[in-house]
C-alpha cells in the first residue's frame, strides 16, 4: 500500500518534516476509506476536471463542458442556480426554525417572540429565512425574465418553461403560506386579504360570480378548502404550516428535479442552437 | 489549457479573496451579537451591584462581630457572584403570559436594592406582597411585551404598539382589570380618585361608564331660569360664553362659543316656557345681621362661600358672592324652603328654618351684590331661538341640564369603554405633532384642549373643564382602566355588595358635600374654617361606619334628630331614598371595616353579674359627670351645654359595643390627644392604670348596652369635674372628634 | 491490496499519465465545467450568502402585535408579490383581479413556448430580432412591478392613494361620481376593442398572422389585448371615473 503513487509533489529533500507530512498525506489519500469516497486524484488534468463533475453526486447534473459564452456572468447572472441555492438556504433555516415553532394560535406568536428574544441565533435565523424568501421570489422572477429575453423557452425547451412557470407559482405559494406562520397582525390580515380573493373565484367561491349556479356557500367553497374555516384561524394556521413545510417543498423539489434534468436533456444550458 | 486550471482564473480568485473574508466577518459579527445581548450586560451590572451591596452588609456584620450574620452574608455573596446568566421567565398558562422582565429587572424582589438605579431597583410599595410576580407576572399590570428581552421591545416603544408599557403615573389603570371596584384598595388611590372625579366633574352627564346607572342631572334645570334670574339674557349670555368670568370656580365647562352661538343659545333659553311657582315675598322686618348669623349658625356657610376670593366646599356649590345680582329674592326664598321642589335633582338639603329665619337669610343674601354688573347681551335676531335649539342639540347641553324638548335624549358621545379598547393607531391625532403617540398623551391633550384634534372635516364639541394636573392624571387612569380584557376566573375580584355600597357612599359623600360640615378623608370640614369655636362643628365622618350601629345611622339619615344639645346646627334633610340611605350606611360601614346589619345585644346575652359590676364601675369612674342622660327637663343655669358630652342612654341603640371597648381602652389613640375623654384604664403607652382594665371595660360596655333606665345624675360632682377639665382643655377641636 | 475493480474511475486513477494524455475536450468553443462554471456558481452563492447575511444582521424581520381577528389592520396589505393584484381590486371586481387575472397570467406564461415556436434567436439577448415579443413581455413585466410599487408604497388606510411625503391621516374623501357604461355601449366597446386589436395587428404586422396561423394568432391577440385592457381600464377609471365597462346581472367587467 505504501508504494502507491501519490499526486503530491515530492517533498524537498532534506526537509524531514515536510516529508513526514507528505507521507501522512499519502497514507490518507491512499487509504481505502478515502478512496471509497473520492474516486480520483487531484492532478490538474483535463481528465480529472471531467471526473470532478461526473463522479460527484452534487455536480453530476452538470455536463463536463459548456459553451464558452454560457459562463459569462452577464448572460445568466446565475439566476436559476441562485434560486436553487436560496431554496437550500430556506430549507436549512426552515428546518431549524421548525424546532422552535408550534403551529397553534396559542403558541405561534409566543414562539416567534421567544425565537427573537430567547433563542440563540433565533433572530438571525428568522431574518435569513424571511429575507431569503423575498430574495428568492425576486430572483425567480428575474430568472424568468432572463429566460424569456434570451428566447430560451423556444423549442425544444417548451416543456421546461412550463415546469419553470409552475416552479414560479410554487415559490409564490411557499412564500405566501409561510407568511401566515408568525401569526401577527401583518400575517393575519395579509393572508385574510389573499384568501378573500379565493372566495371571489367564479363558480367555486362563495362570493364569486355564478356561485349560486353551483350552490357553494362560505362553508363549502374554495376558500373554506384553503382555510379549513370561514376565516383565518387555527385550522388555517395548521394547513398553511403543513403546506409550507411539507407539501410545497416536496412538490418544488420534485419539479426542480424535472427542471434540471430537462435543462440537460433539452440541449444543455441555454445557447444558440 | 494552462496547467493550473483547477485553481480557477485570476478574477475568480480575486472574488473569492474578497468574498470569503467578508463572509467570515459577518459570521463573527453574528456570533458576537449573540454573546453581547443587552440583557446579558444588564445582568453583569446587576451582579456587580448586588455583590457590592452584600459586601457592605458583610463588612457591617464583621464590624459587629456577629458570626452568624457574617456567615449568612458570605453565603449570599457567593451565591450572588456565581449566579448564572440566564433569561428569567414567569409563565402563566391561563393568561398565555410569559414575562421575561426580570431578566433585566433582577432586583425587584431584592430589598437590598431599594435605592438602586433602574432597571435593578426593588419594586416600590407592597404591591408584590399581594401580587407575587410568580403568580401575576409583570405585564398583566404594567402592560408591555413580556416576551421581549430588549429595552425597546419589552417596553413597546414603537408608535403603533398595542398595550405599550404604562407609565407609572397611569399604572393603576390595570387594577380595574381584576378589581371591579377599587374603592378602599390599598395602592389604588389614583384610579379610585379618577372614578370619583368622573362623577364629581360631571363627565357622567354625557359619557356612560360601567357601574353607573341613573344619576341625577349634574346641573340645574334650564326651563325655569326666567323665574330664578333677575335679568336672564345678560346672565345666560355671559355664563355660557365664559363661565369662569361670571363665577371663578364654576363647574360649568367652557364650550368656546363664539358670540353668534352664545347669542342664539341665549335666545333659545329665553324663549323656553316655564311654570310659575314663586310667589312674591315680603321680607318684612327681617334683618341682614340675623341672616348672616343664621347663615353660619345653621351651617349654610359649611358649603357656600360668600366672598369672591373664597371657595365653596366643592366647585359645584355656588359661591354666593354676587347672588343678589343674579337671582330674585322670591325665588331664593322658594328655593331655600325646599330645594327639591324647584329641582328634583338638587343636592342642596332642606334646612330646618322658620319663615322668619328664612327671610332673614334671604335678606342677608340680598346684600351680596356683584361688584360690576354683567354687560348686556347682544340683541337677538329673528330665528335665533330656533337656531339656538339646534346648537343646544349639537353641544348636547341636555347631558347635564334638564331642557324641555330633550327629556329623553342621551348625548351621542364616544363610549369610553370602546375608547379604552381602541389601539393607539385608531386614535385621531389630527394635525398635532407634539403629542406623543400614546393613548394617555392623547387623553392628556384632549382634557387640556378638548378641541386640539379638530380638523377641517372633523368638528369636536367637548367643552373644556378646568382641572389640576393630578386630577387629570386620575381621570386618565380611570378611563384607561375601562379596558377590561377577559381574564381567567381566578384573577377576577368581583365587587361585593359592600364594595358597591362603598363606591356609592363615596359618590354620595362627594355629591351631597358632606365635607361642608363633617371632616372627611383627612379633609377638615369647611365649616371649621368659618365658625369661631371649632367645637361647634359636627363630628367627623372618619370611621363613622365602625362607630355607629347601622340601624341607628340609617334612621338618623332618613330622619335626623338632636344628639348634641350644644349644637345649633342640625343635620339637614337630604331626602335620601331608602336605597340611598342603605348604600350610605353600608358604604360607611365597609369603609370603617365594619359590617351591617349589626347584631342587637339582646337581654339574654347580658350576664346579670357583669351588668351589675358594670353599673358599679360606671359610678365609680363618674362617667355621668360629663355624659348627661337627659336634657329634656332643661339644664341647670350654670351648665353650658357645650361642655357636655354625649347622652349615654343613647349608646345602647347608637354605638357599636366593639367600638365602645376600643374607645374606652385607647381614647387618645382613637380620637387624637385633644379628646376630653380621660384615659381611665390604660396610660397612653398602654400600661394598665387600674387593676383589671379588661374586665372593667367589658363590664361597662355590658352595662351601656344593657342599660334600661338612665343612671343617677349627680350634677354637683359633674360640675366639679367639669371645672377641672375646662381648665385644662379650653380649645378642643370637636370637628376631629369621634364622639 | 487494490480496490481496482470497483469502478472504472478508480481503475483509471491508477494509470494517470497515459489516460490524461488521451483524454481531450470535445470539439467546439467549449470550456470545462470544472472549474469555470462550478467555481462561478460557488462564488455566486458566496456573494448571495454575504448579501443575505448582511441583510439578516442589519434588518430585523417585522413582527407586529399578535393576530387579532377583532381588529383590522388598516391598510391590510397582501404580501408584496401579491400587492399588484390587490391594487387591481381598486379597478376590478375581486373575481377578475384576484382570480381571473392571475390565472390568465399563469396560463398565458405557460402558453408562450407553444405560441412562439420559432427556433431563431435562442440563447442570446436580442431585441431587434424579437421586437414585438420582448416589447410586450417587458410591458407586462413592468406593469406587474409598477402595480406592486403603487400598492406597496403609495397606498394608505382604506387603500387611499398617498404620495410618500403625505401623511396618512389626511383622510381623502371617498371616490364618488363613478359611473358605468350602459350595456349598449359597453358590449360593443368590449367587442370592438378585441376585434379592432385583432384586425389592427393583422394589418400592421401581416407577417405575424402569416407566421402564427389563425389559431395561434387568435390566442396571442386575446392574451396581449387582455394584458393591455388592464392599464386601459385603469386609465378609464382614473381619467373618466368609469366603474364598469360592461354591467350585466351576472358579472361586471
Amino acid at each position: 500500500m505504501a508504494s502507491l503513487p501519490t499526486d503530491r509533489p515530492a517533498a524537498a529533500a532534506g526537509v524531514a518534516a515536510t516529508a513526514r507530512v507528505a507521507r501522512v498525506g499519502a497514507a490518507i489519500t491512499s487509504s481505502q476509506l478515502y478512496r471509497s469516497i473520492f474516486r480520483h486524484n487531484w492532478t490538474d488534468s483535463a481528465r480529472n476536471r471531467a471526473l470532478e463533475v461526473t463522479s460527484n453526486a452534487f455536480l453530476h447534473l452538470h455536463p463536463i463542458t459548456i459553451p464558452r459564452h454560457a459562463i459569462r456572468v452577464c448572460y445568466t447572472f446565475c439566476l436559476g442556480g441562485l434560486t436553487f441555492f436560496l431554496f437550500l438556504v430556506e430549507t436549512v433555516t426552515g428546518v431549524l426554525l421548525m424546532f422552535y415553532y408550534r403551529p397553534v394560535p396559542d403558541f405561534a406568536y409566543v414562539d416567534m417572540k421567544t425565537l427573537e428574544h430567547a433563542v440563540q441565533f433565533g433572530m438571525v435565523l428568522r431574518n435569513l429565512h424571511r429575507w431569503g424568501a423575498h430574495l428568492m421570489v425576486i430572483l425567480v422572477m428575474l430568472h424568468m425574465l432572463r429566460v424569456f429575453l434570451t428566447g430560451s423557452y423556444r423549442p425544444p425547451r417548451e416543456f421546461n418553461w412550463v415546469v419553470g412557470v409552475s416552479l414560479l407559482v410554487l415559490t409564490l405559494l411557499l412564500s405566501f403560506t409561510g407568511y401566515l406562520l408568525p401569526w401577527d397582525q401583518l400575517a393575519f390580515w395579509a393572508v385574510t386579504v389573499g384568501t378573500n380573493m379565493a372566495a371571489a373565484t367564479p363558480f367555486v367561491g362563495a362570493e364569486g360570480p355564478f356561485h349560486s349556479l353551483v350552490g357553494v356557500t362560505a362553508r363549502d367553497d374554495v376558500r373554506y378548502l384553503l382555510l379549513g374555516d370561514v376565516q383565518v384561524g387555527g385550522n388555517a394556521l395548521l394547513r398553511f404550516y403543513v403546506l409550507h413545510c411539507v407539501a410545497f417543498p416536496l412538490a418544488a423539489a420534485f419539479l426542480m428535479l424535472v427542471h434540471f434534468w430537462r435543462v440537460r436533456k433539452d440541449g444543455g444550458i441555454s445557447r444558440p442552437l | 489549457m494552462a496547467q493550473r486550471l483547477m485553481r480557477g482564473t485570476r478574477r475568480m480568485r480575486l472574488a473569492f479573496a474578497i468574498l470569503s473574508p467578508l463572509f467570515l466577518v459577518l459570521c463573527v459579527v453574528a456570533i458576537r451579537s449573540e454573546e453581547t445581548r443587552p440583557w446579558m450586560q444588564y445582568q453583569a451590572e446587576y451582579r456587580d451591584l448586588f455583590v457590592q451591596r452584600v459586601t457592605a452588609k458583610l463588612h457591617a456584620a464583621e464590624a459587629q462581630q456577629d458570626a452568624k450574620e457574617v456567615a449568612r452574608w458570605k453565603r449570599i455573596a457567593e451565591e450572588a457572584a456565581s449566579a448564572p446568566s440566564e433569561v428569567a421567565q414567569v409563565y402563566l398558562a391561563d393568561l398565555n403570559v410569559a414575562d421575561r422582565c426580570m431578566t433585566c429587572h433582577r432586583g425587584i424582589e431584592n430589598p437590598l436594592l431599594a435605592d438602586a438605579p433602574q432597571p435593578f431597583r426593588t419594586h416600590p410599595g407592597d404591591a408584590l406582597k399581594h401580587h407575587p410576580a410568580s403568580t401575576f407576572g409583570c405585564t398583566p399590570c404594567h402592560q408591555g411585551e413580556g416576551l421581549a428581552t430588549t429595552v425597546d421591545g419589552a417596553h413597546r416603544r414603537d408608535a403603533d404598539a398595542t398595550a405599550p408599557l404604562l407609565p407609572a403615573a397611569y399604572v393603576q389603570a390595570t387594577c380595574a382589570r381584576c378589581h371591579e371596584v377599587t374603592h378602599g384598595l390599598a395602592g389604588a388611590a389614583t384610579i379610585t380618585r379618577g372614578a370619583g372625579l368622573f362623577m364629581e366633574k360631571g363627565c357622567y352627564g354625557c359619557h356612560d361608564a360601567p357601574g353607573i346607572a341613573y344619576r341625577p342631572k349634574f346641573a340645574p334645570p334650564i326651563a325655569p331660569l326666567a323665574e330664578k334670574l333677575r335679568d336672564l339674557r345678560p346672565f345666560v349670555y355671559a355664563w355660557i360664553k365664559e363661565p369662569t368670568h361670571v363665577s371663578a370656580d364654576t363647574m360649568m365647562p367652557n364650550f368656546s362659543l363664539d358670540e353668534e352661538a352664545a347669542r342664539k343659545i341665549t335666545a333659545f333659553i329665553a324663549s323656553l316656557p316655564h311654570e310659575h311657582r314663586c310667589e312674591p315675598v315680603d321680607l318684612g322686618n327681617a334683618t341682614a345681621e340675623d341672616g348672616e348669623h343664621l347663615f353660619v349658625e345653621r351651617g349654610c356657610a359649611g358649603c357656600h362661600a360668600v366672598k369672591v376670593d373664597d371657595h365653596s366646599v366643592a366647585p359645584r356649590v355656588p359661591n354666593l358672592a354676587g347672588i343678589a345680582s343674579k337671582v330674585k329674592p322670591e325665588w331664593l326664598d322658594h328655593w331655600i324652603s325646599d330645594p327639591k321642589a324647584y329641582n328634583p335633582d338638587a343636592a342642596m338639603p332642606k334646612i330646618e328654618l322658620t319663615q322668619d329665619e328664612r327671610h332673614a337669610v334671604v335678606k342677608y343674601l340680598m346684600t351680596l351684590k356683584r361688584a360690576e354688573p354683567l354687560p348686556d347681551a347682544p340683541a337677538s335676531a329673528q330665528g335665533d331661538a330656533e337656531e339656538g335649539k339646534q346648537l343646544v342639540k349639537r353641544y348636547e347641553c341636555f347631558g347635564c341640564h334638564a331642557i324641555p324638548g330633550f327629556e329623553t335624549t342621551r348625548p351621542a358621545v364616544p363610549n369610553l369603554e370602546e375608547f379604552a379598547r381602541k389601539p393607539v393607531a385608531d386614535l385621531d391625532f389630527a394635525t398635532t405633532t407634539d403629542v406623543p403617540r400614546t393613548k394617555w398623551d392623547w387623553l392628556d391633550r384632549k382634557l387640556r384642549e378638548p378641541r386640539a384634534y379638530v380638523t377641517d372635516s372633523i368638528k369636536l364639541f367637548m367643552p373644556k373643564q378646568g382641572m389640576s394636573d393630578d386630577e387629570r392624571q386620575a381621570l386618565i387612569t380611570y378611563v384607561l382602566g375601562l379596558e377590561r380584557p377577559a381574564l381567567p376566573a381566578r384573577y377576577a375580584r368581583p365587587a361585593s355588595d359592600a364594595d358597591r355600597a362603598r363606591r356609592e357612599a363615596a359618590w354620595m359623600v362627594a355629591h351631597f358635600n358632606c365635607n361642608g360640615c363633617h371632616r372627611v378623608d383627612e379633609r377638615d370640614a369647611r365649616l371649621a374654617k368659618v365658625v369661631e369655636r371649632r367645637n361647634m362643628v359636627p363630628p367627623t365622618l372618619e370611621g363613622v361606619g365602625a362607630r355607629l350601629q347601622g340601624q341607628y345611622l340609617y334612621q338618623f339619615l332618613r330622619e335626623p334628630k338632636q344628639i348634641r344639645p350644644w349644637l345649633k346646627i342640625r343635620m339637614p334633610l337630604f331626602g335620601f331614598t331608602e336605597p340611598q340611605a342603605q348604600a350610605l350606611v353600608d358604604g360607611l360601614a365597609a369603609a370603617g371595616g365594619a359590617r351591617n346589619p349589626h347584631t342587637f345585644v339582646a337581654k339574654a346575652d347580658i350576664d346579670a353579674e357583669h351588668f351589675q359590676r358594670g353599673v358599679r364601675r360606671f359610678k365609680h369612674f363618674k362617667c355621668v359627670q360629663c355624659h348627661p342622660t337627659s336634657v329634656d327637663q332643661g339644664l341647670p343655669p350654670d351648665v353650658d351645654p357645650e361642655d357636655l358630652s354625649i347622652n349615654l342612654t343613647l349608646a345602647k341603640t347608637r354605638l357599636r359595643p366593639e367600638w365602645i371597648r376600643d374607645f374606652l381602652a385607647r381614647p387618645k389613640q382613637m380620637m387624637g390627644a385633644q379628646t376630653r375623654m380621660p384615659t381611665v384604664f390604660y396610660t397612653v403607652d398602654g400600661e394598665p392604670k387600674v387593676e383589671k382594665p379588661v374586665d372593667d371595660i367589658a363590664d361597662i360596655t355590658t352595662y351601656l348596652m344593657g342599660m334600661t333606665e338612665p343612671p343617677e345624675v349627680t350634677l354637683q360632682a359633674q360640675a366639679e369635674e367639669r371645672e377641672k377639665v375646662q381648665e385644662k382643655e379650653k380649645a378642643v377641636d370637636w370637628s376631629t372628634m369621634q364622639y | 491490496m487494490l480496490d481496482a475493480d470497483h469502478t472504472t474511475e478508480s481503475t483509471r486513477a491508477t494509470a494517470p499519465a497515459a489516460a490524461d494524455a488521451q483524454w481531450e475536450l470535445p470539439p467546439g468553443d467549449v470550456v470545462p465545467v470544472f472549474p469555470y462554471l462550478v467555481f462561478l456558481e460557488f462564488l455566486a452563492a458566496l456573494l448571495v450568502s454575504v448579501v443575505l447575511l448582511a441583510w439578516a444582521l442589519g434588518v430585523n424581520a417585522p413582527l407586529l402585535p399578535e393576530a387579532n381577528p377583532g381588529y383590522t389592520e388598516n391598510p391590510a396589505k397582501a404580501p408584496w408579490y401579491f400587492v399588484g393584484l390587490q391594487e387591481l381590486l381598486v379597478y376590478f371586481d375581486p373575481w377578475i383581479a384576484g382570480v381571473t387575472i392571475p390565472t390568465v397570467i399563469i396560463l398565458g406564461l405557460m402558453a408562450i413556448p407553444y405560441l412562439d415556436t420559432s427556433r431563431d434567436a435562442v440563447g442570446r439577448y436580442t431585441f431587434s430580432a424579437r421586437r414585438l415579443a420582448i416589447g410586450h413581455f417587458l410591458f407586462g413585466f413592468a406593469l406587474w412591478w409598477l402595480l406592486i410599487a403603487v400598492g406597496q408604497f403609495l397606498r394608505g388606510p382604506n387603500w387611499q392613494f398617498f404620495w410618500p411625503w403625505q401623511t396618512w391621516k389626511a383622510a381623502n374623501g371617498v371616490e364618488s361620481g363613478l359611473w358605468s357604461f350602459p350595456w349598449w355601449i359597453g358590449l360593443p366597446a368590449l367587442v370592438g376593442y378585441f376585434a379592432g386589436g385583432w384586425l389592427f395587428a393583422r394589418r400592421r404586422w401581416p407577417w405575424l398572422y402569416a407566421g402564427l396561423g389563425r389559431g395561434r394568432y387568435a390566442i396571442v391577440m386575446l392574451l396581449v389585448l387582455t394584458m393591455y385592457a388592464v392599464p386601459l381600464k385603469v386609465l378609464l377609471r382614473l381619467v373618466l371615473g368609469v366603474k364598469y365597462v360592461l354591467e350585466t346581472p351576472w358579472l361586471n367587467v
